[in-house]
């Protein structure tokens, strides 16, 4: 039937639409540089009709055998002939390709074939209406080039660098790949501030090339930019470990005056960097050490230019002391319109060494009075032995002793995530009907389908790393201390955690608060699941480590997914409000948000689950509009770190921001009490960042309505 | 009464913890109304109730009366002039508190 087709076709006397639009390639393109030039042709350049620009098309794009490409050709120039139209847009061409390769059950040829991109109703209202999906993305042109873009790599990823299965598990919501539309991007990083003082600045493209820096200042200026090159590689945060420790040396000398300025350069520059990748802030976290680490006591330092400067970082403590307090002076400052820095979030390492260090108690004080003023400092709990880069909203790297001899030359001691893939749970549990032994059935058959998930991702990551200096991740390919930027062999693959607590109330019929058993089947899934990944780690030789996810869209998307197909099971666990829409799934291992705990009890029960949780854990303490006094904070981090197994706490307080008079109250309020204007934003921590809340997704808005503000348990200021 | 005694294959230790019980037991006669478990920590459910009680370092010892608990050991082999107390409702044969004896109970710290 084909061939005869083929012959009627020569019969006919040929004819000839105008083709509006992008010119279908005849020749292949290893440029796309070209490529996109054809896209952006005006709508007024013409080209003859060729039918064998589709058959070219179809062979170069799919490796559709000729015969069969000849064939389709002639069936749409058929069907195009009897359309009587004069002119056609090549996007239309390409659709009804896409419909006679379905008709001819060359599905996954259409697949390779298809056409990826946005709905001109998308379009404009992407144009029009902020992307409210990450509450760190603003509304700009920049952004919503972000947006678009985003939107087509999400498609190609579903398409091309997932196979159905896992991208079915997504869609219909048994999981959730995070960050789809940076598919050509790793997730996470964090690393040594030690890189720029060795290597200086070389950006790929770049047409400057800097040395090593000769002070802090330009020290500064590197690290920035460096980090907002970064953050054009990697879809999340940007983390630079022991910073008061590293730029220590350039201080020496230094009166308190002159550090504070440098402090507050540093703080400001990350805080500012407004338009890094595509409109977001720059996601920057900075950890901090009162001592300096073990592991770094005996390194030697390096200073000015990149040199040695014959002293040991041990030798700077009270540099790097100075530098850390500035740092916090800042902080409690706020900005410029006293508002906590959103960004870079300090993270202070609390240790048995930081208990041990003279003046320990002073800085305690100094940032528990930022933590309860502005909310700003995360205190990360690593004990024992334990020595961690984190970041993220709580993402950490634990650092194995391997890593521990990396530090004797501090550049190498870079980490990364590559990619993070949350189950929900709350879902296997409907399906579980109440059977434990299906439960844990389905959560490892549910695991199983990630990890292929992160198999195909790391496949795809490492096909676009071998591409080299060319390729779009020169940067992370650059080996310039000999080794890659992206240390492959040491990332780890993230597993998810959402919706545990609705897991098990589903389940048992109780929240994790209510009763022993219902939080030891909470403690069951997750150690099984830690388990899972260290099985999976050493069957395919990567690691695989379970995460906190902070879910901030995802709690609300799979949440939104099961009301609409498990409506009547949802709705007997789901949180929030049904009739606003506003509804979420409890956030990982979290216990019910508006549950009226003791603090001190939360950071307890909630804190048995993070030695379970490798790449790291937090609890809040959601503090509304009170004011704890700083002693108070304190005690209970002291209480926390010595009487817990919790591994991270942030305080967050909440705040109305004037855009009329410019004044920052305590509190979310409708208006501003000094000037009575409505023209206000309240401000608060969505996941583990501060945020605006007007840029907050619906599921979001529901959580932070239910939350429990256990500010009244601390002695006021 | 409960003795759970969370350790791991292969550690000297957790198994030297798990013959001193089981030894003490067989002296003392006790059978009924003790119980004493050995949660590996390597298996999906000695690691939860592990978690569920802060277990860090291995052989760690939890006893506990009537959903309390009234004594704990981290990272060591309990000696049984601290542990025997606390059988003295199970045992057959009294068991006298050696004199300047510490509660294990009184030396933890409460949260």
């Amino acid at each position: 039937m084909l061939q005869n087709q083929l012959v009627d076709l020569r019969k006919d006397k040929p004819f000839e639409p105008k083709i509006k639009g992008p010119e279908l390639e005849s020749s292949p393109q290893k440029d796309t540089t070209d490529l996109s030039m054809f896209v952006r042709t005006s709508s007024d350049d013409m080209v003859a009709w060729n039918r064998e620009k589709i058959v070219d098309a179809l062979i170069r794009e799919t490796g559709l055998k000729k015969e069969i490409a000849v064939v389709i050709g002639v069936e749409v120039e058929k069907q195009i002939k009897t359309l009587g139209v004069e002119v056609i847009t090549s996007p239309l061409i390409r659709e009804l390709v896409d419909v006679k390769l379905l008709e001819y059950g060359l599905e996954e040829v259409r697949r390779s074939h298809t056409r990826l991109g946005v709905p001109i109703f998308d379009v404009r209202r992407i144009l029009f209406h902020r992307n409210k999906e990450n509450a760190n993305t603003p509304h700009n042109p920049v952004a919503t080039n972000l947006t678009l873009a985003q939107n087509i790599k999400k498609e190609f990823a579903l398409l091309q660098v997932f196979s159905l299965d896992v991208a079915d598990a997504h869609m219909r919501g048994d999981m959730h790949i995070h960050d789809l539309g940076f598919i050509d991007r790793p997730y996470c990083s964090g690393q040594s501030p030690e890189f720029i003082k060795k290597f200086g600045l070389s950006l790929p493209d770049a047409k400057g090339i800097a040395k090593p820096a000769n002070g802090p200042e330009e020290f500064i200026t590197q690290l920035v930019k460096f980090s907002v090159a970064l953050h054009g590689h990697f879809a999340g945060a940007i983390g630079w470990d022991a910073i008061n420790v590293f730029v220590a040396p350039y201080l020496e000398g230094y009166g308190r005056s002159d550090v504070k300025r440098i402090a507050k350069l540093l703080i400001n520059e990350f805080a500012q960097q407004a338009l890094a990748g595509g409109g977001q802030s720059l996601f920057s976290d900075l950890n901090i050490y009162f001592e300096i680490p073990k592991h770094f006591e005996s390194v030697q330092a390096i200073g000015r230019g990149g040199e040695y400067t014959g002293r040991k970082y041990g030798d700077y403590i009270k540099e790097a002391q100075l530098f850390a307090e500035c740092m916090f002076e800042v902080y409690k400052e706020g900005d410029g319109m006293g508002r906590p820095y959103f960004f870079p979030k300090p993270l202070v390492h609390i240790t048995d060494k930081f208990f041990e260090t003279p003046d320990s108690d002073r800085f305690l004080y100094l940032i528990s009075e930022v933590a309860a003023d502005k909310g700003n400092t995360y205190y990360v709990f690593d004990r024992g032995e334990t020595a961690k880069i984190s970041e993220c909203c709580r993402l950490s790297f634990k650092l194995e002793k391997s890593d521990l001899l990396d530090a004797e030359q501090p550049w190498k001691m870079r980490y990364s995530a590559v990619q993070n893939v949350t189950l929900n749970l709350p879902r296997l549990a409907y399906l579980a009907k109440g059977s434990e032994e299906e439960l844990f059935k389905r959560i490892e058959s549910q695991i199983e389908v990630a990890v292929k998930a992160h198999m195909q991702k790391r496949a795809f990551i490492e096909q676009l790393l071998a591409t080299g200096n060319e390729g779009p991740l020169s940067l992370l390919a650059a080996q310039v201390d000999g080794e890659a930027y992206l240390r492959l062999h040491r990332a780890t693959h993230l597993i998810g955690i959402l919706g545990l607590n609705e897991l098990v109330q589903f389940h048992t019929g109780s929240e994790m608060h209510e009763s022993e058993e219902a939080l030891k089947l909470g403690l069951k899934v997750i150690a099984f699941m830690k388990l899972k990944c260290e099985e999976s780690s050493k069957k395919h030789k990567i690691n695989f480590v379970l995460e906190q996810t902070p879910a901030e869209s995802a709690a609300y998307r799979l949440a939104k997914l099961d009301m609409k197909n498990m409506k009547s099971d949802t709705e007997r666990v789901i949180k929030g409000n049904g009739e606003t829409g506003e509804i979420y799934y409890t956030n990982s291992t979290y216990f019910n948000v508006s549950r009226p705990m003791n603090p001190i009890d939360r950071v307890v029960q909630e804190g048995l689950f993070h030695p379970l949780i490798d790449a790291g854990a937090l609890t809040h303490v959601w503090l509304g509009e009170s004011m704890p006094s700083s002693s108070s904070i304190a005690n209970f981090v002291i209480k926390t770190f010595k009487n817990t197994q919790n591994s991270q706490i942030a305080f967050s307080p909440e705040f109305t921001s004037c855009n009329s008079c410019g004044k920052t109250s305590r509190g979310l309020k409708d208006s501003c009490p000094s000037c009575s204007s409505s023209n206000v934003e309240g401000i608060t921590r969505v996941t583990g960042y501060f945020s605006k809340v007007p840029g907050w997704n619906k599921g979001k808005l529901g959580e932070l309505k239910d939350r429990y503000r256990s500010g009244g348990h601390f002695e006021s200021k | 009464m409960k003795i759970k005694v969370f350790g791991k294959p292969g550690c000297e230790y957790c198994k030297t913890t798990m013959k001193k019980f089981e030894t003490f037991m067989s002296r003392w006669n006790i059978n009924d109304g003790v119980d004493l478990t050995f949660f590996d920590m390597e298996t999906v459910d000695g690691l939860a109730e592990g978690a569920f009680h802060s277990v860090i370092k291995i052989p760690t010892t939890v006893i506990e009366k009537s959903g309390s608990i009234v004594a704990r050991w981290d990272g060591q082999v309990p000696l049984s002039e601290e542990f025997k107390a606390h059988f003295g409702d199970f045992a057959t044969e009294e068991v006298a508190l050696p004199p300047g004896t510490v509660s294990v109970v009184s030396q933890t710290e409460s949260v």
